[in-house]
């Protein structure tokens, strides 16, 4: 893990125009290094689906710079480039109900992508491939999506974004409309297929508990700015920002006993003083790789609490 | 534990889909007792809401009951026809919050008139002003600042938690004696989701009402339930208090649903994930329904269904593992720890 595939700097994201601007990204900046599970975790409206558009360039960015693979990758590129980072880039969508498109058979939904890159017959050869590595019968092909259950659905999905043979896969909430056993499915195959082809994930989700399992390192985010960013094993051991705190503690543990006597933290974003100047929030490594949003005195307090912990 | 406050014996239910019929419910036995929290928990297409339900007369009309009883207060739901029977028990006695919070709330109209709908209808001796205290009040219960302002909004000006707080208070409003919970979380955010099953659970403690959850998250209950039934393929197939459910499971199908939880699994090595697909409710199903997806299956399972066996007074399961003549099996590793991790808390 040496140099970062992609790396956001000041990104900000602002939608709507001069009277009501909207800023649903705000100054984030972070690096996804080569082969691993990065996580964004947040609530719904935290803009964690706003970074993942901006990557795959859906959404226009304000500010800031999306750099991938050495090159920059947001605002104005040449067609050629457009053409590289579309291939190299892959989204798995959330609801593999609604992502589908229904009146098409899955050769063509999962071919959809290299559509005029390959002639019939190898075209068909690859659809066939893609439909065996994520675990489904090539007899599938001439299927409709309605003939599906949902974990195969998603395996469609998944499907269709390594035909493109990508390097970079945003997930975004790939497994919250699935059920508990199907998630276990879903999960291992990104697993399995990141081993095989050292695919590099931007994983986004709300469920930590799940982050948990999967990622490598995770961002917090709330109201479009990271609070924190760091290893998943130390966010889980010593969470510092508040707002990551209250998100852990509403992990459900599958532990009637302990679970009895959870206290739920609560998180007010009214408690940072961050009006004044002189008290602007900065986010700064606090120790190595591990970085926290706050201000100078919030900073002092978070550096106590970790010597207290070691 | 008291007395049941509802009773469904032995009941059966089928769906008629294109001249197929569909068993969706096979001999489901099940007391619900008075002020428990129970919750029951399967997968998608096991039967649990279908079940709850039949408590409501709110299956589709290609649904019947071919046999069984659901008893309420001395009424047998199973009997019952006509609307006006249902009308009754619906809302009245039994209330349910749906899934959605996007999809159950009328766009048009605003909240307070939703919750006011649901007051009139039942509470017919109020005067306006009564009903409308009694709406403000419900607003508050659930924990809505600004009753006043908020009621003369409408859905779209709530975030979904609120919508699911506007949902229980209507559910609420016309203090039913069991609140069914259809998945009330999972279209919630996971920090949300903790403070509305908080608020459940309050409500239903200070209101002595009977709840069930319908979920397929067992994570979920840990909190909320006193008791947890476990559905496969229309069937409960282990029933106990959630410390016998999460602690002592004996039922292989309850072992695969805790261990493909990502809270259990261990990074970098593979979540467990049951096998195969769902049994075919269109065809009979001979033996243990489970048993093809059952790594611990035996050769009994494929030919007769198993009885419940009793492991204590409370917990039962339906696996032929607990019979006095099969080999001993050992639960994984994953359950295991699970158990273990009581001795600790306890000792």
């Amino acid at each position: 893990m040496a140099e970062p595939l992609l790396s956001v700097k000041n990104l900000s994201v602002v939608f709507g125009k001069r009277r009501h601007p909207f800023v649903a990204v705000n100054d984030v900046s972070f690096d996804i290094y080569r082969g691993e599970t990065f996580g964004l975790v947040g609530e719904s409206g935290s803009g964690k689906t706003t970074i993942g558009r901006a990557i795959i360039r859906v959404v226009p960015t304000a500010a800031g710079e999306i750099i991938f693979d050495g090159k920059q990758i947001n605002n104005k590129i040449s067609k050629a480039l457009d053409k590289e980072v579309t291939h190299r880039i892959q989204m798995i969508f959330q609801d593999p109900m609604a992502s589908l498109n229904e009146r098409a058979k899955v050769d063509y939904i999962v071919s959809e992508g290299v559509y005029h890159r390959y002639k019939k017959p190898e075209r068909e050869q690859k659809v066939e491939q893609a439909l065996r590595d994520v675990g489904l019968l090539p007899e599938f092909a001439s299927r409709f999506p309605h003939e599906f259950s949902g974990g195969q659905r998603q395996r469609i999905g998944i499907a269709r974004a390594l035909i493109m043979e990508p390097d970079f896969i945003v997930a975004d909430e790939p497994i919250s409309a699935l059920d508990v056993s199907i998630r276990a499915q879903v999960l291992n195959l990104m697993s399995e297929l990141q081993k095989q082809r050292g695919l590099t994930y931007l994983f986004i989700s709300h469920d930590l508990s799940v982050m948990r399992f999967i990622c490598d390192r995770i961002a917090v985010i709330h109201k479009g700015v990271i609070v924190e960013l760091s290893d998943t094993e130390t966010l889980f051991k010593h969470p510092l920002h508040p707002y990551t705190r209250a998100l852990l503690s509403a992990v459900p543990m599958p532990d009637p006993i302990s679970e009895r006597e959870k206290v739920l933290e609560v998180y007010d974003p009214g408690q940072h003083d961050y009006a004044s100047p002189e008290n602007k929030p900065r986010f700064v490594e606090i120790e190595p790789g591990h970085f926290i949003h706050g201000n100078t005195s919030e900073l002092k307090k978070y550096a106590k609490m970790l010597g207290k912990d070691a | 534990m008291n007395e049941p406050i509802l009773s469904v014996k032995d009941l059966n239910l089928k769906f008629s889909l294109r001249g197929q019929t569909l068993h969706a419910l096979r001999d489901v036995c099940l007391d619900v007792y008075k002020g428990e929290s129970l919750a029951i928990v399967g997968e998608s297409g096991s039967g649990k809401s279908v079940l709850t339900k039949c408590f409501l007369g709110l299956n589709d009309a290609n649904g019947y009951i071919e046999s069984g009883s659901i008893l309420y207060e001395g009424m047998d739901l199973a009997a019952f026809k006509k609307e006006s029977e249902w009308l009754k028990i619906r809302g009245r006695e039994i209330a349910m919050v749906m899934q959605d919070p996007m999809t159950s709330l009328n766009p048009l109209r605003t909240i307070g008139a939703q919750i006011l709908e649901s007051i009139n209808l039942h509470q017919k001796n109020l005067t306006p002003a009564q009903a409308k205290t009694k709406m403000l009040d419900m607003l508050d219960q659930v924990g809505i600042y600004d009753p006043e302002k908020r009621a003369k909004q409408y859905p779209h000006e709530f975030s979904g938690g609120m919508r699911q707080r506007v949902v229980i208070a209507i559910a609420l409003a016309c203090k039913p004696k069991i609140l069914i919970c259809d998945e009330p979380t999972t279209a919630l955010d996971v920090t949300i989701q903790a403070q509305i099953l908080k608020l459940i659970k309050t409500l239903v403690k200070e209101s002595g009402i009977t709840a069930i959850y319908i979920t397929h998250d067992l994570g979920v209950v840990a909190n909320v339930s006193t008791r947890i039934a476990v559905m496969y393929a229309g069937d409960i197939v282990e029933i106990g208090t959630s410390e016998e459910i999460f602690y002592d499971p004996r039922h292989p199908y309850t072992w695969a649903l805790l261990s493909s939880l990502p809270q259990l699994g261990v990074k970098g090595e593979k979540l467990y994930s049951i096998a195969g697909t769902q049994a075919n409710l269109f065809a009979r199903v001979e033996g243990d329904a489970f048993a093809p997806r059952n790594p611990y299956a035996l050769k009994m399972d494929y030919v007769k269904r198993p009885p419940y066996f009793e492991l204590s007074p409370t917990h039962k399961a339906r696996t032929w593992l607990l019979d006095a003549r099969a080999p001993k099996v050992e639960p994984p590793e994953i359950i295991r720890k699970l158990s273990r991790r009581e001795v600790d808390l306890n000792g």
